[in-house]
């Protein structure tokens, strides 16, 4: 049945993590962009408290034995309204929690029962641990088909040589999940992931960027030369690479993590959007005064933005249902990274100039305006969004555009 | 729990709406509109299949399908054509009245089922002179209307002298004339007119509500309206999104399918995420008045605004990938342009809705901002 009412169990997530967000996360928020990192005693102490960010869930035991459970899967709707809150309180801080981070999905959608043990079960309340996924080449963004990483078959393995960029969490990772092509002529089908560990030799971070915003988050160059990556580090193992009749390739488990992760990323969009939008609403409220002409162009953008908002969650919650009903969900995934990334983005802008130039210093909208502007490009720009969308509309024509 | 899934009995009313649509309303599209009118014979089909009557109460002789239902079933049928849904006799937008009138029983005196009563709404500020209501003689034009042409009864919420709203049920027998304009810019079949009253005295008998109670049930009605004007909306945008992207993935220029140049791709993928922006917000609405939930006035208001922005972007989107074909009567996409754009301008329009609603969000009434 049709329905947009949260039930307890996710109306319990929600008002959980917005307490964390709003009494954790918001109070370090302009301190940690200012100091370019989140302190490492912050991360230890919601470490402890068991806050992760994981895109994924490990499978239950009814999963693992292979049983149907009774009750239906929620993990991707759970995952969405959680991030939201989380990024209400701090984009920045919400992407350097502790976690598999976007590294997650491909190990679950395409890691053996093994992998998944071993890479998905260390995040202990210990020590924070991350994880990380890298895709990225200076020469390979949006056509992820370009990667030109190589990775050349060995006794026991296969040796990694080539450089990523725009890794979030790389440096401080215990993994990363790297994409590779062991033949640049196959194209796709040549392309391979791997989980490369910590410590391995001949992998290195070469660099931390300093970027426009989400400044305490750490975005890291990788440089992997001569790295030597053992066989069962090989993604799914050799026997997934020769499905080639299901298609099955490192391209195609990184295309298929979008669809899980596109969702959580608009979900952090409409999170920084509402954080925008209610600081703003705030001072309007306070601050305008109610027989002028301002507070009729005040109500005007207030309503296109919280329209804004709704509509990108509505979209959201779509492709995270589907997520969980198993139904294919690329288009939706693609619609709300799509509609989220530009409209929060649009949203921030707004809110400043209804600020006016007291915006520009010392409130926390500039920094969700200097935030927002990535989540329109990263996990695929918006003109990828529309691409995949687009594609979806002439497939029963036989086109492709 | 969050879910996009309708259920089993949704999804067979709609299939047959969708193909009553497909298959009766689209070929005779042109037709109607040559005509004004929409011919008896879809009355009565659309009226055999309940789908004239699934707002009125049981007790009305309705099917009262709740909205979630409703929307689904209206955006199905405007598929076909927005036009003929929007020119059918009954109750139309009063049933949302009748509805939420749970204790009115003078409706009992409307013996004809298929009476149509058109809803006149004079209480809101207007750039024209409406109706003036003054010691209970009912004076002035109305704003043109739905179902003018053909109505059996007015359903007129007007304001006194005191400014207390009054919601008055009038025979169109005290009506004083019609003024039927030329329409030439759209849904000709919906028999727009204005009413004219010369001094039309009231009495009891006539009047429905007074005050407060008339403004409840104003508003409650309104909002149903709304999202049901919508889901039409969205079913409008259904056709244009799909002609479009049928004529763009067969229709070449520079040697290949259009379709292939992203800026035609790219703006069907736009049309298609406003359609569906607009259709969850619909049954987000929808589901909202079911559940007679706080916010669910406020959410239908968004829909509508968020209804009228999205209908004329795609519709005027369709026509834009057809190029010159979309401007010519050949293709059935200006038609849904106008459509769309007489449409918008019957419900309200776009900024002012949104203007309402952004009023309610700083918690402030327009009478504060006017001073």
């Amino acid at each position: 049945m049709i329905s947009f009412t949260l039930s307890e169990q996710q109306q319990q997530i929600k008002d959980m993590t917005h307490w964390f967000a709003e009494n954790e996360i918001r109070p370090i928020a302009l301190e940690a962009d200012r100091l370019g990192y989140v302190p490492n005693d912050w991360l230890d102490k919601v470490n402890k408290m068991g806050i992760h960010l994981n895109t994924t869930s490990l499978k239950s035991e009814d999963d693992k034995s292979g049983k149907k459970s009774k009750k239906e899967r929620e993990g991707n709707r759970m995952g969405v309204i959680a991030t939201e809150e989380i990024a209400w309180g701090d984009p920045a801080i919400a992407l350097s929690l502790p976690g598999a981070g976007l590294g997650g999905p491909p190990i679950q959608s395409s890691g053996t029962p093994e992998q998944q043990e071993r890479f998905l079960t260390i995040f202990k309340d210990d020590k924070p641990r991350w994880g990380a996924y890298a895709l990225t080449e200076p020469e390979a963004g949006s056509d992820a088909s370009a990667v030109e990483m190589s990775a050349k078959r060995v006794d026991g393995g296969y040796v990694l040589n080539g450089q990523k960029i725009f890794i979030t969490n790389g440096k401080r990772a215990s993994w990363v999940v790297v994409f590779a092509t062991v033949d640049p002529t196959l194209g796709r089908a040549g392309q391979r992931a791997f989980v490369v560990e910590k410590g391995t030799p001949g992998f290195e971070c070469s660099r931390l960027v300093d970027k426009m915003g989400l400044r305490a988050n750490e975005t890291a160059e990788l440089l992997f030369t001569d790295c030597f990556v053992p066989d069962e580090n090989l993604l799914g193992g050799e026997e997934l690479y020769k499905q080639k009749e299901k298609g099955a390739s490192g391209f195609a488990t990184a295309m298929k993590t979008f669809d899980s992760t596109r969702p959580i990323v608009a979900s952090m969009a409409i999170g920084i959007a509402r954080a925008a939008y209610e600081y703003t609403l705030d001072m309007v409220k306070r601050e305008y005064p109610k027989q002028s002409r301002l507070i009729h162009v005040a109500a005007d953008q207030l309503a296109k933005m919280d329209a804004q908002i709704s509509a990108a969650r509505l979209l959201t919650w779509e492709a995270a249902w589907k997520a969980d009903m198993g139904i294919a969900n690329a288009q939706e995934a693609a619609m709300c990274k799509a509609y989220a990334g530009e409209s929060a983005l649009q949203v921030c802008a707004n809110s400043l100039e209804l600020l006016g130039p007291v915006g520009i210093q010392d409130h926390i909208v500039e920094k969700l305006y200097r935030d927002v502007k990535v989540f329109d490009i990263f996990e695929g720009t918006n003109e990828i969004q529309h691409l995949v969308i687009a594609r979806r509309q002439y497939e029963p024509y036989g086109i492709r555009v | 729990m969050i879910s996009f899934q309708p259920t089993a009995d949704d999804i067979a009313f709609v299939d047959v709406a969708k193909k009553f649509a497909t298959n009766t309303l689209r070929p005779i599209m042109r037709e109607v509109e040559s005509a004004k009118e929409v011919p008896d014979a879809i009355v009565k089909e659309l009226g055999e299949l309940g789908f004239l009557q699934m707002e009125e109460r049981e007790n009305m002789g309705g099917l009262e399908l709740s909205m979630t239902t409703q929307v689904q079933i209206q955006r199905a049928l405007a598929t076909g054509d927005l036009a003929i849904i929007q020119g059918l006799p009954g109750l139309n937008d009063s049933a949302s009245f009748f509805r939420v009138m749970e204790d009115y029983i003078k409706i009992n005196s409307i013996e004809n089922q298929l009476s149509t009563i058109a809803y006149i709404s004079a209480t809101k500020e207007s750039p024209l002179p409406s109706l003036t209501f003054q010691q209970n003689v009912l004076s002035g034009v109305s704003l043109p209307i739905r179902g003018a042409k053909i109505a059996t009864h007015f359903l007129i919420a007007v304001k006194n002298e005191l400014q207390q709203t009054i919601l008055l049920l009038l025979p169109n027998n005290v009506v004083n004339g019609t003024v039927v304009g030329e329409s030439r810019l759209g849904l000709y079949a919906a028999n727009i007119g204005s009413i004219t009253f010369e001094e039309t005295t009231i009495n009891d008998d006539h009047i429905v509500a007074v005050g407060d109670k008339a403004d409840t049930i104003i508003q409650k009605a309104e909002a149903r309206i709304q999202v049901l004007q919508a889901a039409k909306q969205v079913g409008l945008m259904e056709a244009a999104c799909h002609y479009a992207t049928e004529y763009t993935a067969t229709r070449k220029a520079f040697g290949q399918e259009i379709a292939k140049f992203q800026a035609v791709s790219f703006r069907i993928a736009k049309m298609v995420i406003e359609k569906r922006v607009t259709n969850h917000f619909v049954l987000e609405a929808a589901q909202a008045l079911d559940e007679k939930q706080e916010d669910a006035l406020q959410k239908a208001k968004k829909t509508i605004f968020q209804a009228h922005k999205a209908v004329k972007y795609v519709t005027d989107s369709a026509v834009q990938l057809l190029g010159g074909h979309g401007f010519v009567q050949d293709y059935p996409v200006e038609k849904w342009m106008r459509d769309a754009q007489a449409q918008v301008m019957l419900y309200e329009n776009e900024h002012r809705l949104r203007l309402a609603y952004g009023m309610d969000l700083i918690d402030i009434s327009e009478e504060v901002v006017m001073g």
